[in-house]
């Protein structure tokens, strides 16, 4: 159904003529019925940076790849003027010229009644062109639009319906086939070679444009045939693909993150876009994303969800990833569900992504950008200063090229996040010695299955979790809180740099250090008048947390990716409750009266 | 409501067989460069199993229906395929060999995962057929239970194995939809007919998990010409 859903989405959203395409032109010609000669003008104006681009027009344009093949009214400067430079051969740029102007003459012989066909075609016989100077700038390659009496050809209305005719003779194959599209499912014209393509700038990965359907060897086709002999696919069906596409990917509803091996388009059939999906590729926005989860947890969403999947809803959304291999265009992901199904995989995204942060009072969601960019190498400032994460794109970011796809097909598909995903996230938090509120909500993400009504992993901290990984975590940051609280900022190496790596794939060496070190902590806490009063809950507080440990079930070796999550989970939501206890108790008592101005170490914003 | 099983000529029931594989590559004929899979399985595909299974000159398969068991999902894989191909000619007299490192290509699948279909299909009898088809069906019926097969059947590509068995009474997913355009079946031209092949569509749509095969597809005179 893709490609049917692709002409349905042309059908509704483009109203160019067909076989045109956008391209930029920076000379054009201007020919006068009233005698006035010809000019060649520049039209390269500087855009927002300054920098000089010509002007994008849609003309009629079809494939070409390395024969000679003119587009009609608007074409290269080696086609309209058979100007070549150093890059071109002078016989393949007189040939390229002399095809352009045999086109032109066609055209003009059969809209006789045209007179901007008939101008054009005269100035063609007339040759003055060839004694111009040419102009000391100009490439082989730039495009030239022609115009008559200050209107451009490419409008007329003739010149549209001449090219639709030369189309369907170029790309009709040898025997001009007629048949059933599979597409539209009507007898048409069917075409030996899709018309268009689309830009390769629009999908990551391409080498050229690239096209959805081609069959350009022998292996691909059936019966070892190359053309779409075997894929009747109509001349209107084919143009809307290319068409569709374009549109689609130069659209707002394009994420295309650098760095990543696909681009994701999506488009929503029998409905109005939901703005819950355009919060998507950046932030959520809470308002939205409240709204969703109330109706989540209503059930709202999983009541409507059903009926929709179980009666063939018409509200569709569909979705394509797209790469680019060599000319072709790869599918590297196709959804199209009924649209109540999604918004419930989206609500359940948001529901499982949710994570406690010291900085917020209730737990916070991310858009998938933020997501995206928490996969990177985290960069720490030097000398006091805030650390970021490497740019998305940048090579030294280290991120899984697949990441954007990875996200999307859990927030869309619903599907559970590869193993992948988990595994890096945990790895980088181990190297970069950072947990923030972005990386924990993945690793709950990968926790949570996309079925579950009730998350297995609650957002905040969990108090009555006797999970031994949990407890671990929690415990950790308690021994990380105890070691700042004696020893302030004074310490070149705290307990967490030292320890987290391996703690996160075996806690248990690293927590039985950290007791053993507590002593000597607790002892200088003791004896510090500014921090005594907090000794007696410190102490408390480590107590309860080694009681809550499950003794039936003691951690042994290395542990599984799913363990060494929760670990990751405890040490994020115990540092994160902490710092919320202490911006609550500033805020009660205009500063803590148990710290001074320390605080204690902050969970990482 | 289900619509009821189309009888066979004589008045029987249709025979069935339960196929499943971890993997399926149903390849849509549009997007089979860059394969995108159906969202199930087509019926060449679903006699192709059944040939698998039981196949004789005196019959053909014609499968009615089939019934999709497991939610559809997919995944997609990439490899190295060739571009190279060498005639037998060639091969046999010339020594020519397949050059893969040199013309290799990389192809992407979407596919389908962890698929489970019940196929019902009639034994429709050529001229020539000996016994009646109640004697195929029932030949059919012991294969299957024995678990014989003359090679092992596959979901759409050979890389993705089939496991047969017989109908259980699981239900189809309650699920309605759109799969547009099939294809319905290939045609060979018989020896010395100088026609080239041709093909056979019908427009599907899976109705409370269950996909009708009409008795006969669309084809396009003008096709054939192509």
């Amino acid at each position: 159904m893709l490609v049917q859903r692709l002409v349905e989405y042309a059908r509704e959203n483009s109203d160019s003529a067909p076989f045109h395409r956008e391209r930029e032109f920076v000379w054009r010609l201007d020919l006068y019925s009233d005698g006035r000669p010809a000019r060649l003008t520049g039209i390269r104006e500087p855009d927002a940076k300054g920098k000089l681009r010509g002007q994008r027009h849609t003309t009629p344009a079809v494939t070409r790849t390395v024969g000679v093949a003119p587009q009609l009214g608007a074409d290269d400067i080696q086609y309209v003027f058979g100007w070549g430079d150093d890059t071109t051969k002078p016989e393949r740029v007189a040939q390229c010229h002399e095809h352009f102007v045999s086109l032109i003459s066609a055209w003009a012989g059969q809209a006789d009644d045209d007179h901007a066909a008939l101008s054009v075609r005269e100035f063609y016989r007339q040759q003055d062109y060839i004694r111009w100077e040419r102009p000391a700038d100009y490439g082989a390659k730039d495009g030239v639009l022609i115009a008559v009496d200050e209107q451009l050809i490419i409008k007329r209305s003739s010149l549209v319906r001449f090219w639709a005719d030369e189309v369907i003779r170029r790309k009709g194959g040898k025997n001009g086939g007629f048949g059933l599209c599979l597409a539209c499912g009507t007898e048409s014209p069917l075409v030996d070679s899709i018309p268009g393509t689309v830009p390769k700038r629009l999908v990551p990965g391409a080498g050229n444009d690239v096209a959805l359907v081609s069959v350009n060897a022998q292996v691909f086709g059936y019966g070892l045939t190359t053309g779409l002999q075997h894929t009747p696919i109509c001349f209107t069906c084919g143009n809307a693909v290319s068409v569709a596409l374009t549109h689609l990917l130069s659209s707002e509803h394009a994420t295309k993150l650098p760095g990543q091996d696909s681009v994701m388009v999506w488009w929503v059939l029998g409905a109005s876009p939901n703005d819950i999906f355009d919060v998507m590729p950046r932030n959520a926005d809470p308002g939205a994303v409240s709204r969703l989860l109330k109706e989540l947890w209503s059930g709202e969403l999983d009541r409507a969800a059903e009926l929709a999947e179980q009666w063939d809803s018409q509200e569709r959304f569909c979705s394509l990833s797209l790469g680019g291999n060599s000319s072709r265009i790869m599918v590297r992901e196709w959804i199209d569900m009924p649209l109540a199904a999604v918004a419930r995989n989206l609500g359940r995204w948001y529901d499982h992504m949710r994570i406690a942060s010291g900085w917020h009072d209730e737990p916070v969601s991310h858009g998938l950008w933020h997501l995206v960019l928490a996969t990177g190498r985290w960069e720490s400032g030097g000398d006091g200063a805030p650390g970021r994460y490497a740019e998305i794109g940048a090579k030294s970011g280290r991120r899984p090229e697949h990441i954007q796809r990875d996200l999307l097909a859990r927030a869309l598909r619903g599907v559970p996040l590869p193993r992948s995903v988990l595994h890096h996230v945990l790895r980088r938090i181990a190297s970069d010695g950072h947990v923030d509120a972005p990386r924990a909500g993945l690793l709950r993400l990968a926790l949570c299955h996309p079925r579950d009504k009730e998350p297995r992993v609650s957002p905040g901290l969990d108090e009555e979790s006797h999970d031994t990984a949990y407890v671990y975590g929690r415990v950790f940051a308690r021994l990380e809180e105890i070691q700042y609280l004696a020893h302030g900022k004074e310490v070149n190496t705290t307990f967490g740099d030292r320890f987290l790596a391996g703690a996160i794939g075996n806690p248990t060496p690293a927590v039985m250090a950290g007791r053993k070190l507590a002593s000597a902590w607790l002892n200088k806490i003791r004896r510090n008048p500014k921090t005594s009063r907090a000794l007696r809950r410190l102490r408390e507080d480590l107590d309860q947390l080694l009681h809550l440990v499950d003794h039936t079930a003691p951690l042994t070796g290395y542990l599984p990716p799913e363990q060494q999550a929760r670990f990751v989970l405890g040490y994020h939501q115990q540092r994160a409750h902490d710092t919320q206890q202490r911006r609550a108790r500033k805020a009660a008592d205009g500063d803590d009266p148990e710290r001074g101005d320390d605080g204690g170490p902050d969970e990482n914003a | 409501m289900t619509q009821e099983l189309p009888v066979s000529s004589e008045g029987a029931p249709p025979v069935s067989v339960q196929v499943w594989g971890p993997g399926a590559l149903f390849t849509r004929p549009e997007l089979k460069v860059e394969r995108v899979s159906y969202p199930m399985m087509t019926p060449t595909a679903a006699i192709g199993v059944l040939e698998a299974i039981f196949w004789k000159p005196e019959f053909d398969w014609r499968p009615v229906a089939i019934d999709v068991l497991n939610p559809i999902r997919q995944f997609t894989q990439r490899r190295n395929e060739t571009i190279d191909l060498a005639s037998v000619a060639d091969a046999a007299l010339r020594g020519r060999r397949v050059d893969t490192a040199e013309n290799r290509t990389q192809r992407n699948s979407v596919c389908l995962r962890d698929v489970s279909y019940r196929i019902h299909a009639h034994v429709e009898l050529r001229e020539h057929a000996t016994k009646k088809a109640a004697a195929y069906r029932d030949q059919f019926r012991r294969r299957v239970e024995r678990g014989q097969c003359f090679h092992q059947p596959y979901l759409g590509t050979r890389e993705f194995t089939a496991y047969f068995g017989m109908p259980d009474d699981r239900p189809a997913i309650a699920v309605d939809a759109d799969l547009g355009v099939m294809l319905h079946g290939v045609r060979h031209p018989k020896k010395g007919d100088k026609s080239t092949v041709t093909f056979s569509w019908f427009t599907a749509r899976l109705e409370r998990g269950r996909l009708h095969v009409p008795r006969s597809g669309i084809t396009s005179a003008g096709m054939g010409a192509l």
